[in-house]
């Protein structure tokens, strides 16, 4: 089934990348919604019928680790897969996003890693299911 | 850290974002602000932490940031202006969130600010300059220091 997928980042050349990225690993995708920030992302989240997330982190308005919270607080998206990609190398800060549901990529990434991680954020909804 | 730890830890920064966000092959190469000269562009990023200061990457050949910039989006068409300095910001900021666990190691946490660019003005930035380095590319150079607030600093 392929998959309406949501970029919430405040670089549109980053949004343009994981697009791209996404398209390179084959992945099956219906619809590719766009964000620029984490207020405009969960909003997005809610009114779009997402399957999967990839948040940045270090955004304007609202953060992506503020976002994830969000998400999971809210029925409608408490079990959307998420990837936080992000150039975030702090192993606790990792940690924190992993304990929250989401899975994640660093920037810079390759798609076969973008694959991985996203392989993990739907596995993990899988699960809980 | 010495200076030449730092000098070492930006030039790995620096050269594995080029290879792996632009899909670029850097050389090293001498730093251009060592001259005098004023760069193409410039981006700054902050960051916060256990020690605190400022990462600059700075451009120096006009042909390069387009370069690195269709690279990174993969198409052949002459970026605007805006679109080079997201990709500009964009560089930066993965050069200084690679820097930084690099620097201070994997457990610590920092708080990075938004990439700030400018054009043809080298960037004023306050702090020791703590570490430089340069890598060459086939239209340019370009140049990454850090500049650190001295308590906490490594």
């Amino acid at each position: 089934m392929a998959l309406n997928v949501l970029i919430v980042d405040d670089s549109a050349v980053m949004r343009r990348m994981i697009a791209r990225a996404l398209e390179l690993t084959g992945m099956p995708v219906a619809k590719v919604f766009e964000a620029g920030d984490g207020v405009r992302g969960l909003a997005a989240a809610m009114e779009h019928p997402i399957d999967l997330a990839l948040i940045d982190i270090n955004m304007p308005e609202k953060n992506g680790l503020d976002v994830l919270s969000e998400l999971r607080t809210h029925g409608k998206t408490s079990a959307l897969p998420v990837v936080m990609v992000s150039t975030e190398g702090s192993e606790p800060r990792i940690e924190m996003i992993r304990a929250n549901g989401a899975a994640f990529v660093r920037k810079p990434f390759t798609p076969e890693a973008l694959v991985a991680a996203i392989v993990t954020a739907v596995g993990g909804r899988d699960d809980d299911e | 850290m010495t200076t030449s730890d730092w000098d070492g830890a930006l030039r790995a920064a620096l050269s594995r974002t080029l290879e792996q966000l632009c899909y670029a092959v850097p050389e090293p190469g001498a730093a251009p602000s060592l001259d005098g000269s004023s760069p193409q562009a410039v981006a700054r990023v902050g960051f916060r932490g256990p020690f605190s200061g400022v990462m600059v990457l700075r451009v120096w050949g006009g042909a390069v940031l387009p370069a690195l910039a269709r690279d990174m989006l993969g198409c052949d068409a002459e970026p605007e202006s805006a679109v080079l300095a997201d990709c500009l910001a964009e560089m930066a900021n993965v050069s200084c969130g690679t820097l930084l666990p690099l620097a201070a190691g994997s457990q610590q946490v920092f708080d990075v600010a938004a990439p700030l660019v400018s054009w043809g003005s080298d960037a004023e930035v306050s702090g020791r300059l703590a570490g430089r380095a340069a890598v060459a590319l086939d239209n340019g150079t370009l140049e990454a220091t850090v500049h650190l607030q001295d308590a906490g600093a490594p």
